[in-house]
């Protein structure tokens, strides 16, 4: 086509804040040119994904992409990792059209859900992944490996609605660690061999985990800011308080958490024939990164603690400078998905 | 790895949305197709005007060569049409030049009329009375001289005068 791509806009759900990217043609390589913005939501307009007041959340999203001059249709939006769950399964092999009844009527049943009316998707995962995941179907040849993803129905309704109400079309709902992994295949650091990702949003760390270049989980680790005595809700006001005592105490509850969780892929994950999980990778919002680093390395034995940094962003309003920016937003904004089994 | 959790499309919505999108497909190749057809059209009419322009400019190129051909065909058919017309008038100069070398000596034509196209009226004076015999008889013996009618003879100082009235021969 000889028409010039459109922008890459995508939009990463944290707990109290909203980041926005744009990448010129939402192309890999133009992720140096991305401008990112950050939204800071009160607490009584939105929480954690749920959208409180629709009409302040609007006007609030509606203002921004106003003043940014940005397309304000086919967003890409990344739920917070709290709200969703994500659960390797193995489906009986069909096509995906087929598929999908069988799992919505599986709901409630084979797969269980600590929500009724979810809004689901799945996708099918590489046949040589051999994952320890619930069998639809029991006894039925063959299978093949699926990752199962699911959402509270109201909140994607929710969600929906008020950003229609602000004008912006969205176009991709997904979850934060898809939209990592398109980051990841940008930066041509899509992990192969067992990974655990830990990823500093603006005001919470997911931790997620990656086998054969695709998605198997993820999850929220229980450590937010405030806790730690920054104020804001933000990861970089922790920074400036580097020196104190909340953030030693921050590195000890980061470094445990992803201990517990590193069990909990070795035994729920993993099976026998494969190896051990080795790698661990640090993104984001990292507030004193070489400190964390030498932390969890010291901390976590037998695993290989690796940043992952891409370049500084570009911050959208005349006022920024160079900022970081969650992996999850930058991914949003990015084009296509990644090969995988479908 | 593609995931979307926005519902899908109703199939009513995805109808309508197909719908529209042919609808508004069928009405830009609609437009298309009346562009094409509007250019098309437009440029026949410039080709046209084009030629018309060129034509112009050659006929007013070719005008004063026009012109001096119709003059000329005017003057031929002029010339033609003179001609037509002196043939068909009698020819009086052979006539008269034929009447006169019949005269005898010291005779002369004083008067000549044309009667018609075959006959004149011819006034003569001649010297004595057997000079106008000479003369009648000499006329009726032509070939070209279909008759001779001698209409008065008179005797004048200078001669005889006769008057007489000769018929060509045209058939001759």
């Amino acid at each position: 086509m000889l028409r010039k791509k459109a922008a890459g806009i995508g939009l990463a759900l944290h707990a109290s804040a909203i980041e926005l990217v744009h990448v010129p043609e939402g192309k890999a390589e133009a992720q140096k040119n991305a401008l990112v913005e950050r939204i800071l939501l009160s607490a009584d307009d939105y929480d954690n994904g749920y959208v409180k007041n629709a009409e302040r959340f609007a006007a609030q999203l509606k203002q921004t992409f106003q003043r940014l001059g940005w397309r304000r249709w086919s967003v890409t939006l990344a739920l917070p990792s709290s709200v969703s769950v994500l659960r390797p399964l193995l489906v009986p092999k069909m096509k995906k059209p087929k598929l999908a009844p069988v799992i919505q009527y599986q709901i409630g049943k084979a797969i269980a859900l600590p929500f009724s009316n979810a809004a689901f998707d799945f996708a099918y995962l590489p046949d040589s992944l051999d994952i320890v995941g619930e069998r639809l179907f029991p006894g039925q040849a063959p299978a093949v490996p699926a990752l199962f993803v699911a959402a509270p129905g109201e909140l994607i309704q929710s969600l929906k609605a008020a950003f229609d109400l602000a004008g912006v079309g969205l176009s991709v709902v997904e979850v934060k660690g898809v939209s990592i992994l398109r980051a990841l295949r940008a930066l041509r650091q899509l992990p192969m061999a067992p990974t655990m990702l830990l990823e500093f949003g603006v005001d919470r760390v997911d931790g997620h985990y990656f086998q054969a270049g695709s998605l198997l989980f993820s999850h929220t680790l229980d450590l937010a800011p405030e806790k730690y005595g920054a104020a804001g809700g933000d990861w970089a006001q922790l920074t400036l308080q580097a020196a104190g005592a909340g953030f030693e105490r921050m590195l000890t509850d980061l470094a445990r958490q992803a201990e517990r969780f590193r069990t909990f892929y070795r035994h729920m994950l993993r099976t026998d024939g494969q190896e051990d999980v080795r790698e661990l990778w640090i993104a984001g919002n990292v507030p004193e990164p070489e400190r964390v680093q030498a932390f969890l390395r010291r901390d976590l034995e037998g695993l290989q603690v690796r940043p992952i940094a891409p370049a500084a962003f570009q911050m959208a309003h005349a006022m920024g400078g160079l900022r970081t920016c969650s992996l999850a937003a930058i991914g949003a904004a990015l084009h296509g998905g990644t090969d995988d089994a479908n | 790895m593609q995931i979307n959790l926005l519902p899908a499309p109703s199939l009513t919505k995805r109808l309508r949305h197909w719908t529209a999108m042919g609808l508004v497909a069928v009405l830009l190749a609609m437009n298309a197709l009346l562009v094409f057809f509007w250019a098309g059209a437009h440029m026949l009419m410039q080709q046209q005007n084009d030629a018309l322009v060129k034509a112009q400019r050659e006929i007013r190129q070719l005008q004063p060569a026009y012109e001096e051909q119709n003059r000329l065909m005017t003057l031929s058919k002029q010339y033609e049409v003179l001609t037509e017309w002196a043939n068909s008038r009698p020819p009086v100069r052979t006539d008269l030049e034929l009447l006169a070398s019949l005269l005898p000596s010291r005779g002369y034509i004083t008067n000549v009329e044309l009667l018609d196209e075959r006959t004149y009226w011819i006034r003569a004076m001649l010297p004595d009375m057997a000079a106008v015999a000479s003369y009648m008889y000499a006329a009726e013996r032509q070939r070209e001289i279909a008759q001779v009618k001698a209409l008065g003879v008179e005797r004048k100082e200078a001669g005889i005068q006769l008057e007489m009235q000769t018929t060509m021969d045209r058939e001759h």
